[in-house]
């Protein structure tokens, strides 16, 4: 079977196919199974412990990062994965909260993620609440450098950002979108003042219309356990689940004026702008 | 003036509660929000958010306003303009950003809903027969093209664009159609008065009973 996309935005790129932990015990009689644009994979690890991963007989070149498995699947030149440094910091902790199928484009779970309009209404009582609704001014631009998006001083009242805060605070965010599928938030870190914690979002495209996000948390982080700290990014994405498997189209719109935007979706907006300036195609509703 | 065939029967009017809840309809695989707004007008929506596409059946009704479940974005009853963004609460909200709206209105029972963008020269269904009592909606798989013949071979008239006549049960009952979507159709069906209440379960035999008739007979 093929890969259902000639699009170079992903053809070209590393995408992920979860995390590494995931071929475990892995053989090539027993393989892990999973899908990617359209397409059914195979992975494993060699005697060497490398990771395989084939698709349609044949393998694909693959990268372990971040305790990820990245996969190429186009013919072209490979891409640099990008760079998360707060990964190999020495004093976080790496904990993987594992992935949630979610069936919409990869493009519309980004773009949640990016949102911090909807904290008062979809994450009420924790990331935000009714009346602290405004959205204050903040900052994107696209890094010339690395053709990153980054949105920059973001803040916004959580009555309990974290699963270890007690009380309300106004959060400090950054937003950088690293690929049309990954992004990263950074934000506060409730025990040490100055210090950013990280949340990873890495979006596996099964198709245009359904996707695995998984979530890496990259935290300074030394009260609670990982499962207090995996559940807490599981129940806000289980309420995000439902508003994005019912949104039409699934495809995002980057072209006509199906969708308004103001100035607090100046982050949203910047993205679809950086989609459409690529030419991106999967995901993309044909409006 | 006949009655115009573009008024479609969507929903059983007692199912909207003013002021209260959000009923998700489709009305020729058109989905649609229809809500009562707190002065009791029948309301009935495209059934999607302008700004992230929510559909607005998973909103709220706040008096005369529906309030959007992802960002509460609010839009007014009648026309749909929003009228209230609350990441942006000290800004005046533009004018263009508005749901689109259909004519709606509420005769004998049922919530009618033309979906043309002009309601000129139309005469909407009569105000009689009286709502009488809805005894259940159901799903009917066949076209809305065949179910005239159907219901008729069921020993119903036609009597009025949408609405047939018959008897259940020996009981005088109205069939309203609604084509939902181009392949299915939704049957409301309501009697002048409630059946006593040892009679209900019989009369539910009968409804399946002419279901089950129109399907087999439309296959």
């Amino acid at each position: 079977m093929p890969f259902d996309t000639l699009d170079p935005n992903v053809r070209s790129d590393w995408l992920t196919i979860g995390s590494a932990s995931l071929l475990d015990g892995c053989t090539a009689d027993r393989p892990m199974a999973t899908r990617l644009l359209g397409n059914h994979l195979q992975a494993w690890r060699d005697a060497a412990a490398l990771p395989v991963v084939i698709a349609d007989g044949q393998s694909l070149p693959v990268l372990e990062r971040y305790g990820y498995l990245w996969v190429h699947t186009g013919d072209g030149p490979q891409r640099t994965l990008f760079e998360l440094p707060e990964y190999d910091e020495s004093g976080r902790r790496i904990v993987d909260c594992g992935g949630i199928g979610v069936a919409t484009s990869g493009l519309r779970v980004v773009e949640n993620f990016l949102d911090m309009g909807h904290f008062p209404y979809i994450h009420t009582g924790t990331l935000g609440k009714v009346p602290q609704t405004e959205v204050a001014p903040y900052r994107v631009h696209v890094d010339a450098a690395t053709q990153e998006i980054w949105a920059l001083d973001c803040h916004f009242f959580q009555p309990r950002a974290s699963a270890c805060a007690a009380d309300g605070i106004d959060a400090q965010y950054r937003y950088r979108v690293m690929q049309p599928f990954t992004a990263a938030l950074y934000k506060s870190s409730p025990d040490h003042a100055g210090a950013l914690d990280v949340i990873g979002l890495f979006v596996q495209p099964l198709d245009d219309e359904h996707v695995i996000a998984h979530v890496l948390l990259v935290y300074f982080e030394d009260r609670l356990g990982d499962a207090d700290m995996i559940a807490f990014q599981q129940m806000i994405f289980g309420q995000d689940k439902p508003i994005l498997e019912n949104q039409r189209p699934r495809r995002l719109p980057l072209h006509g004026p199906l969708e308004a935007h103001m100035r607090c979706d100046l982050t949203s907006a910047t993205y679809r702008r950086w989609l459409r300036q690529r030419g991106m195609a999967f995901g993309v509703h044909p409006d | 003036m006949a009655v115009s065939p573009l008024w479609h029967p969507v929903a059983a009017a007692q199912m909207l509660r003013g002021g209260q809840n959000i009923v998700a309809a489709l009305l020729a695989g058109q989905p649609l929000a229809l809500w009562r707004s707190g002065s009791g007008a029948v309301q009935a929506w495209e059934d999607r958010c302008p700004h992230r596409g929510v559909p607005l059946s998973m909103g709220r009704v706040k008096g005369d306003q529906l309030a959007c479940a992802y960002h509460g974005w609010q839009y007014a009853a009648q026309d749909g303009r929003c009228t209230a963004i609350p990441a942006m609460p000290d800004r005046p909200v533009p004018g263009k950003v508005c749901v689109k709206t259909y004519a709606a209105l509420e005769r004998q029972g049922m919530v009618w809903v033309n979906p043309a963008d002009t309601a000129a020269g139309d005469a909407p269904p009569a105000q009689d027969p009286a709502a009488g009592v809805h005894l259940r909606s159901l799903g009917v798989d066949l076209p809305v093209a065949a179910i005239g013949a159907a219901l008729e071979r069921s020993g119903f008239d036609q009597a009025a664009p949408h609405a047939w006549r018959g008897s259940l049960d020996g009981v005088a009952t109205r069939v309203y159609a609604l084509d939902a979507t181009p392949q299915w159709c939704l049957l409301h069906l309501f009697c002048d008065h409630a059946p006593p209440a040892d009679q209900w379960s019989r009369r539910f035999a009968e409804i399946r009973a002419l279901r089950d008739a129109i399907e087999q007979r439309g296959a």
